[in-house]
């Protein structure tokens, strides 16, 4: 994999491809991305996400069916449509200079709201909202294209049209994008192609349930679920899914050891920019929790450890810890 | 509701008793836990337990762990990758007892 900063501008990164791992599992994405190429090692095909300055992330997914000059082409048209797509953020000329027939290319700048876009030959994108059914975006020979992103959309950009395998979309909100990538290309016809789909941050998640031993379990199951949604690491989501545990053990064994009334625990997620805020947040107004055992230490100790950074706001309504975790791309 | 499963080996000539656990295991079931493995190690010199199967716990469950390795020689099985190593690692727990990578 290749992974290099380019420009001036210390957030323009650009992670790139084309895989070499003989495999179209694994290939390195930044968070809310999974990257495939079917068949592994698919000549003159190449995908780049790049994060621009200004907060928003551009994809470029391309392919050139030009005989023996397959790689060369690829690369000179993939390395000059990288560097506009760097310095403008614009689909529209970062799409200038491709005119070639042999060439399929896709351009789509992702903000908070919208994907705008500029497709040349049949590079396809696929944008599938929740609980709505998919639709294939128009292709615009060069101009501008946008649509509308609603909290978890998940939008599938492709060198080649994908055709009924886009049906993999529909209801696969809650299922991680590693797996709905997949799913589609499980279901793609054709001689090779390769496939970037991105997931939008989801609307932000709410558990909130009496502060017992019993609520624990429904609490993580419902935050594992969405953190799966969101299209977290699986490994990052864990450490997010113990961070959490033990603030809202914490908060449970509080209450058991005797707040003056009925204790409800909040536990709230969000997801913006690559970074997940978490909340735990108890309604306790707590009698004396001096004489604690030593070993809530570790609990406090591990949130620290698990997370970027962790606070404890505590006022007469109750306490809270939030936490924050960057999800690097 | 929080659900685990113990599997218990009794001691069998040098092999101490072995518990093996998978599910997971928080406040709600941490106190059948800790019971399954003090009933498992009976006043034997050593125990060992097998946590790959483990899918989710957190300090409740080192917290047990730990007051079992004050009596006893403790062995822990856990996967190489996951969060179960980083909480041992962070809570001490692999000082005062020997964690085995495994799977």
């Amino acid at each position: 994999m290749v992974d290099e900063v380019l420009g001036s501008r210390p957030d323009s990164r650009v992670q790139a491809s084309p895989p070499t791992d003989g495999t179209t599992r694994g290939i390195a994405a930044p968070q809310g991305f999974s990257v495939r190429y079917s068949p592994a090692g698919l000549a003159g095909h190449w995908h780049d996400v790049a994060f621009l300055a200004d907060g928003r992330v551009g994809v470029l997914v391309g392919r050139c069916a030009d005989g023996e000059a397959d790689g060369e082409t690829a690369s000179r048209f993939r390395s000059a449509a990288r560097s506009v797509l760097l310095a403008t953020a614009d689909p529209v000329r970062t799409l200038d200079g491709v005119t070639e027939s042999a060439v399929s290319a896709l351009c789509a700048v992702i903000d908070e709201h919208n994907v705008g876009y500029s497709t040349h030959g049949d590079a396809s994108a696929t944008v599938s909202a929740p609980e709505a059914p998919y639709f294939a975006l128009d292709p615009t020979d060069g101009r501008l294209g946008t649509a509308e992103l609603t909290p978890g959309a998940t939008v599938l950009l492709c060198t080649a049209p994908v055709g009924p395998a886009a049906n993999a979309l529909d209801g696969s909100e809650s299922v991680h994008p590693d797996e709905v990538a997949d799913e589609v290309m499980t279901r793609i016809a054709g001689p090779g192609v390769a496939a970037v789909l991105y997931r939008h941050p989801p609307e932000p998640l709410t558990i909130t349930l009496a502060a017992e031993p019993a609520s624990l379990a429904v609490s993580r199951g419902r935050l594992r679920r969405w953190l799966a949604s969101a299209g977290v690491d699986t490994e990052v989501g864990a450490g997010v899914l113990l961070a959490v545990g033990e603030a809202t053990a914490n908060a449970t064994e509080h209450a058991v050891l005797g707040a003056n009334r009925d204790v409800i625990i909040t536990v709230t997620a969000a997801l913006s920019s690559r970074c997940l805020r978490l909340a735990v947040s108890d309604n306790g107004v707590w009698k004396s929790v001096t004489g604690l055992p030593g070993h809530r230490g570790h609990g406090i100790r591990l949130i620290n450890a698990l997370v970027d950074s962790a606070e404890l706001v505590t006022t007469a309504e109750g306490t809270t810890v939030e936490m924050v975790k960057e999800l690097r791309p | 509701m929080t659900d685990a499963r113990f599997a218990v080996t009794a001691a069998n000539g040098d092999q101490p008793p072995l518990v093996v656990v998978s599910g997971d295991i928080d406040l709600a079931n941490v106190d059948e836990f800790q019971e399954t493995m003090t009933e498992a190690c009976n006043g034997s010199a050593a125990l060992t337990v097998d946590l790959t199967g483990v899918n989710y716990c957190d300090s409740a469950a080192v917290r047990a762990l730990f007051s079992l390795a004050a009596g006893t020689t403790l062995t822990m099985l856990v996967r190489p990758v996951g969060h179960i190593k980083t909480l041992l690692g962070i809570s001490g727990l692999d000082r005062v007892a020997t964690v085995v990578m495994r799977g």
